[in-house]
């Protein structure tokens, strides 16, 4: 006796239903076909409007791979929702534990007047511009309803240092809170440097925050990019750097290098500059 | 420069032609109106762009077709994209 039926068995009647899809043109004659789980498929423009009017025949040749591919389901596949659901629930799972980096604004305050800047840069004495302690605590509710066995807390602003103070509190807090929890959990903030002190970089060190910072070059192009008012971005940050790496440890304090059209044609005094200052983590 | 098309409102819905007026917001501006069984479209080029007038015209009547035949694939698959969802998210305790 045959375990399996016979071929014929196995053949549909040539109706099917659509599986949820997108699609975009390539250019004029064909088209990319995409579905839920990432799978895609290219195909002339007149087999996709024959498939999506049911014309398309079961003996065209790119009928099985749109059947495998789960863009069309015959009648008897009854497994194909459970399929794309597994394939859905496979490539979703890491949101399961949602996100581990919290980002804390804890000021729009800076020292810097950056053209590039993302933040509205307000001036330094309008306090009215900083975080308050009760968005703060309100903001560590939502850092810990974060099922992320691991969390990341970023500070930054404006320049984050300009309210040290909600730092230090939001550090201390966060710590409180994580004796019950016992999550993994890590400080940075990002800074300029350029109003490090040693009391804040000792916190650091005792706190284990890390320092996040920007070179953008040599002294004039990184003056340039970074104005501040006594022009002296450069030397404050060369300062700060040896500062930290000296109080809070060499690998705390790392440091990105914003390109901005002035950096252009200065990529070699760039990298040196870098290779001079950094080493490692630059 | 503005050129007026009309369409019959049985064969084209006003969320396609506004889907299809947005897709080329870079080149065009749609102005999208319905009198009676017409949809009305106020067409005319985005000051300063350099795209050829005509040629924004065909692209974005090639757009209304493929944003009907969109919404066409998203009415017929809408069930069981539900389904497919609510599998995907059983048993997950992600559900509020």
């Amino acid at each position: 006796m045959s375990r399996f039926l016979g071929p014929e068995a196995y053949v549909g009647d040539g109706t099917y239903q659509l599986l949820p899809f997108r699609f975009e043109r390539l250019n004029d004659g064909e088209v990319v076909l995409t579905n839920m789980v990432g799978e895609f498929i290219r195909l002339p423009r007149r087999k996709l409007e024959a498939l999506v009017s049911h014309n398309l025949s079961h003996t065209d040749e790119i009928y099985p791979t749109l059947r495998s591919r789960h863009f069309l389901r015959e009648e008897n596949d009854r497994a194909a929702e459970e399929l794309l659901a597994l394939k859905v629930r496979t490539r979703l799972n890491r949101l399961a534990n949602f996100t581990n980096l919290h980002l804390f604004v804890v000021t729009l305050r800076c020292d810097h007047s950056c053209q590039y800047c993302q933040v509205s840069r307000q001036s330094e004495d309008k306090a009215a511009f900083d975080m308050t302690r009760e968005t703060a605590d309100r903001g560590l509710d939502l850092v810990f309803r974060s099922p992320n066995p691991a969390i990341k807390i970023e500070f930054q602003g404006g320049e984050p240092l300009l309210n040290f103070e909600l730092v230090r509190y939001i550090v201390e807090q966060a710590e409180a809170r994580n004796q019950a929890e016992k999550r993994h959990l890590q400080f940075v903030i990002t800074t300029t440097l350029s109003l490090i002190t040693d009391e804040i970089l000792e916190f650091c060190r005792d706190h284990g925050v890390y320092l996040s910072s920007s070179l953008d070059g040599p002294e004039d192009l990184h003056n340039r990019n970074r104005p501040r008012r006594d022009r002296d971005s450069y030397a404050r940050f060369v300062a700060g750097l040896q500062k930290a790496r000296d109080i809070v440890g060499h690998d705390a304090v790392s440091a990105l290098m914003t390109t901005s059209p002035a950096s252009m044609n200065r990529a070699r005094d760039c990298s040196a500059t870098i290779r001079e200052a950094g080493r490692r983590r630059l | 420069m503005t050129t007026i098309l009309k369409l019959d409102h049985a064969s084209y819905s006003v969320e396609a032609v506004q889907k299809a007026a947005y897709n080329l917001i870079d080149r065009v501006v749609v102005i999208v109106s319905v009198v009676g069984d017409a949809i009305s479209c106020e067409i005319e080029p985005v000051l300063g762009s350099n795209a050829d007038f005509d040629a924004s015209l065909q692209d974005f009547k090639r757009e209304l077709i493929d944003q009907e035949l969109r919404m066409k694939i998203k009415s017929e698959t809408e069930a069981v994209r539900n389904l497919v969802l609510a599998y995907t998210f059983s048993r997950t305790g992600l559900q509020g």
